[in-house]
């Protein structure tokens, strides 16, 4: 079998340290959430979430593969999960040092940290403190430390990565979804896709009506 | 002094590609600096995987098929916005997205190579409100008119059609009492078909006797797919595409004057300048980085237009 890491050279390999796993797993769980309920009415494809999808895997990938810069020969690569992770628990510790938190049931993720300790809900409230930069810059772990505008910006892309991940096809790239963009195949129907029937992109629909106006008045 | 060109013009998206067309059909030697891929060239055969090609300057580069190659409709290969097709980054996606300092939340959606953000604009082309230029820019809406005319009629810029989404919310909006506004121009609240830069649907698109692949790839018009933002690739030649980014608009009639040449994958770095005895100082030309290779170079011109969007 062809090994799948040699079709890397973005990002460098933050596999297998289990708080970044367990800390993205509980952003995903937060963003998207498990609906079993939905699988008892409608069929089984509508019980996944962020979880089951690996999405902790796409927003670890998407965050080491996001910053360069240029150095004095090359272009250095700075692989954000893991300060990405911190980041996530000094929010959730700034949540619970307030008071802030209003959910006692605490979530179990293995190797997680503060974060994924909290309660769904809580996560989302620890997620709104970096929107809104009520949290203490100084203490962030670098490159956040006393930088407000990456705090919010990154806050913002967390929940565009797990969104993109989930409703788009990368799920669909089986085996081939770490690869690089230009190497994945799509293996089979993405699990959204799935959810909603939907076949793939179509060349069009047979759906012209009318027109409303033919022309614009001048 | 000799100059290597007339016009130096940067970015080759929404602002680049249409100087480039007018001032290539007023016989000025145009060469535009754009820093992503070009995709539909057949200079470009693998535009994410292969540096290519140096640059085009003819229609004949434009092939449909590559293009329909390059423009899948799948959402994350497409619009991923960190290693999607359409991104801020250099056409290579082994590397990483250039770094662009956003400061706040949200991010602004631009998007590197031949068409620029275009290439996934949903075709929309609405006017500005009048009441957000007058006494608020030092150009007025009526001095605006005649270039907004230019390119609706260079697009084309026509009424969206109806399909069962516009129906619904046409009768949601009648039902609320808006009125239908039949104009470009729009001075008051109501609601409209958006002014869409699209060719319309063809009018065989209702009869199955005809395809949906045949109406896609042999015939002009919409085919209303929906994928309007993960770049449209239904038509039957590059510049009748249904959809209108400047990639299959302006640049087509750009390259036809004969007079302009677009090299992609160049990254402008610096304005050169100097100091005139008579005119003080003055752009005379631009140092460029090369994004496959980091080779750096400079060329000249009598004039240098900033058509990229600046942060």
């Amino acid at each position: 079998m062809q090994d799948l890491y040699s079709m890397f050279t973005l990002p460098p390999k933050t596999t297998g340290d289990q708080h970044i796993k367990a800390t993205f797993q509980a952003l995903a769980d937060a963003i998207v959430p498990a609906t079993p309920w939905l699988s008892l009415m409608q069929g089984s494809e509508h019980a996944g979430d962020g979880m089951d999808l690996n999405l902790d895997e796409f927003i670890t990938w998407c965050l080491d593969y996001y910053l360069a810069v240029q150095g004095v020969i090359n272009v250095i690569n700075i692989p954000l999960s893991g300060p990405t992770a911190g980041l996530l628990d000094a929010a959730a510790d700034r949540l619970i040092a307030t008071g802030g938190i209003k959910d006692l049931r605490h979530s179990e993720f293995s190797g997680g940290g503060a974060f994924a300790s909290l309660s769904r809900d809580d996560r989302c409230r620890a997620i709104a403190l970096l929107e809104h930069n009520n949290i203490e810059l100084r203490v962030l772990p670098p490159p956040y430390q006393n930088n407000a505008g990456l705090v919010k910006f990154i806050a913002d892309a967390l929940n565009r990565f797990v969104v993109f991940g989930y409703y788009s096809e990368w799920s669909g790239y089986g085996t081939t979804r770490l690869a690089l963009p230009d190497n994945r195949v799509l293996e089979r129907l993405p699990a959204g896709w799935q959810e909603v029937q939907y076949p793939g992109p179509s060349n069009g629909y047979r759906k012209l009506r009318r027109y409303k106006l033919s022309e614009f008045k001048k | 002094m000799t100059y290597d060109t007339d016009i130096i013009v940067i970015g080759a998206g929404g602002g680049g590609a249409v100087i480039a067309k007018e001032l290539g059909e007023m016989g000025l030697k145009t060469i535009v600096l754009e820093a992503g891929p070009w995709y539909g060239n057949k200079k470009w055969p693998s535009p994410n995987k292969e540096r290519g090609g140096h640059s085009s300057s003819s229609p004949e580069d434009l092939d449909k098929d590559l293009l329909k190659k390059h423009l899948n409709k799948q959402e994350s290969n497409m619009n991923d916005f960190i290693s999607g097709r359409y991104r801020w980054g250099p056409a290579d996606r082994s590397r990483s997205p250039w770094l662009r300092k956003v400061q706040s939340n949200g991010f602004a959606w631009s998007v590197s190579g031949v068409g620029g953000a275009t290439q996934q604009y949903l075709a929309n082309c609405p006017r500005a409100y009048p009441a957000a230029i007058d006494d608020v820019w030092p150009i007025s809406y009526r001095e605006l008119i005649p270039y907004y005319e230019k390119v609706e009629d260079t697009l084309p810029v026509r009424p969206a059609p109806t399909t069962t989404k516009e129906e619904l919310f046409y009768y949601g909006a009648q039902k609320a009492g808006w009125s239908l506004l039949n104009t470009l121009d729009v001075t008051g609240p109501g609601y409209r078909p958006q002014p869409t830069a699209t060719l319309p649907p063809n009018e065989k698109i209702n009869n199955p006797d005809y395809s949906m692949e045949q109406l896609s790839n042999e015939f002009e018009g919409c085919t209303l797919c929906g994928h309007c933002v993960n770049g449209c690739p239904n038509g039957p030649s590059v510049d009748k595409m249904a959809k209108r980014p400047t990639s299959v608009s302006y640049v087509p009639l750009a390259l036809r004057t004969g007079n302009v040449e677009i090299r992609p994958n160049t990254f402008t770095t610096k304005i050169l300048t100097e100091n005139d005895p008579a005119e003080g100082i003055r752009a005379i030309g631009v140092q460029f980085r090369d994004t496959w290779t980091g080779e750096t170079g400079q060329l000249t011109a009598r004039v240098v237009v900033m058509g990229m969007w600046l942060y």
